[in-house]
């Protein structure tokens, strides 16, 4: 038996010659390849209007090879919720170099760029290109040179599982939290339940999820501007709200006399992604709105038969019935954001909060 | 007092800058991650899960259209030195990437 194994005072094993360490690749670069446009942010119900608290979509890139890499956000708001959308590999940028990993990031509040997080991606040493130098730290008169000190460990076969040089991950803590069942600020919308007055199209359910939290308190003492944190937005809803009119209309007998029923139907729906928000020592397990849609349809019967009068509107396809699915704890990771800036600029972005 | 600390070159732009990694702040290693595919099933064997104590699952979609889809990830279970994804009727329906956290 050889090799390395390091552990801290609780006993906690860190470091061993059989495991690979998550080592920084570096900040990843924003809507390099343009964001989902045109579904980058959401304010309302399309074709309806209204309002919703909303969501931005970025898309975060950086190139790392086949290895999937594990992406921490630092938040630069405190108000704002984000969501671990989707990560998914691209083509590289250019031939020969290594295939491009995307995280989708959902912001909470539509309608402006601002709020962006950094984001910072992990892998392990062996899967990073060797084109990845240490990251320079070194002030700018220094020149650029590459830190040649430092402790490294390999695997029985030759692999590299710890580089001090490549900032390995130190994940600080851990917790495990879960939004509550239900996103909407307004409860479960009732889908029908009653008539209502014939093309009643007057929205009575509040569908956005900015009270819908639960809250964990957080015991770490890095501070809130340099804490950033990893955790799968799993967590999917729909719900939807149905108001169904009628009414009855007759005609006079000096015109011919019968009647006529006269039907609509107003659908709102919204989806939505598990999201977290970190505050001073808390961290907030809630809801983003991804997708929104409306559907209105009105017609007119004549003794029970289509006699015109017909409207019909649909923006975007309802996803599924409505409910909840993988309401299922979520693994919060946190790590100090200090450790792997690597330009002056990001000590301006880690603003105060 | 014992664990391990290295030095770095100190970022002196960033206040309060922590120069290096020390066990004294890490307290979960990465053990590794997959993928299992929509519908299919996936595992990781790794000899130092029979070394450590404890052991965190993290599991998150990947290569998934977040688009109007009814997505359960999988189940995962850990026996052993190996953490194993599974599908069913309501699992498992998209691909799902597992992360595996131990100390």
């Amino acid at each position: 038996m050889h090799g390395i194994t390091v552990k801290n005072t609780a006993g906690h094993l860190l470091i061993s010659s059989e495991f690979e360490a998550l080592h920084s690749i570096g900040r990843c670069s924003i809507n390099l390849d343009g964001p989902p446009y045109p579904s980058n942010y959401l304010t309302s119900f399309p074709g309806y209007g209204g309002s919703l608290n909303g969501r931005n979509w970025h898309r975060y890139s950086i190139g790392t090879g086949d290895q999937v890499p594990v992406f921490f956000i630092l938040p630069r708001s405190s108000s704002r919720f984000f969501s671990f959308l989707n990560i998914f590999q691209g083509p590289p940028r250019y031939p020969g170099q290594p295939a491009v990993w995307h995280l989708d990031v959902l912001v909470s509040g539509g309608g402006t760029l601002h709020n962006t997080p950094i984001v910072y991606a992990f892998a392990p040493r062996s899967s990073l290109p060797e084109a990845v130098p240490p990251t320079y730290r070194g002030p700018p008169d220094y020149g650029f040179f590459y830190n040649n000190m430092g402790l490294q460990t390999k695997m029985a076969d030759g692999r590299v599982a710890f580089d001090s040089r490549m900032h390995p991950l130190a994940i600080t803590d851990t917790i495990s939290v879960t939004p509550p069942m239900y996103p909407c600020n307004g409860g479960v919308p009732a889908v029908g339940g009653g008539y209502y007055g014939w093309n009643d199209t007057t929205l009575d359910f509040d569908f956005n999820c900015t009270n819908t939290y639960t809250q964990t308190a957080l015991t770490t003492t890095i501070p809130r501007k340099y804490l950033m944190f990893s955790v799968p937005s799993i967590q999917q809803a729909v719900y939807q709200r149905t108001k169904l009119g009628h009414k009855t209309s007759y005609t006079p007998w000096y015109e011919g006399g019968g009647q006529q029923e006269h039907y609509s139907n107003a659908t709102w729906w919204c989806m939505y992604r598990g999201a977290f928000r970190l505050r001073q020592g808390i961290l907030d397990a809630g809801w983003n709105q991804l997708w929104a849609g409306y559907h209105f349809s009105s017609l007119v019967t004549d003794n029970f038969w289509f006699s015109g009068g017909d409207q019909r509107m649909e923006t975007g396809t309802q996803p599924y019935a409505p409910k909840t699915i993988n309401l299922q704890p979520s693994t919060v990771m946190f790590a100090d954001a200090r450790n792997y800036m690597d330009g002056m600029q990001e000590s301006y972005y880690a603003v105060d909060l | 007092m014992f664990g391990l600390r290295t030095k770095d070159t100190p970022a002196f732009w960033v206040p309060d800058f922590i120069p290096g990694f020390t066990t004294e702040d890490s307290n979960w290693s990465y053990i590794g991650s997959f993928i299992a595919a929509a519908g299919g099933d996936n595992s990781l064997t790794n000899a130092a899960l029979d070394i450590v104590g404890e052991v965190l699952i993290s599991r998150s979609l990947v290569n998934a259209d977040p688009d109007n889809q009814e997505a359960y990830i999988h189940n995962c279970t850990r026996v052993g030195n190996t953490v194993t994804a599974t599908h069913g009727l309501t699992s498992g329906t998209v691909a799902t990437l597992v992360v595996v956290l131990a100390r």
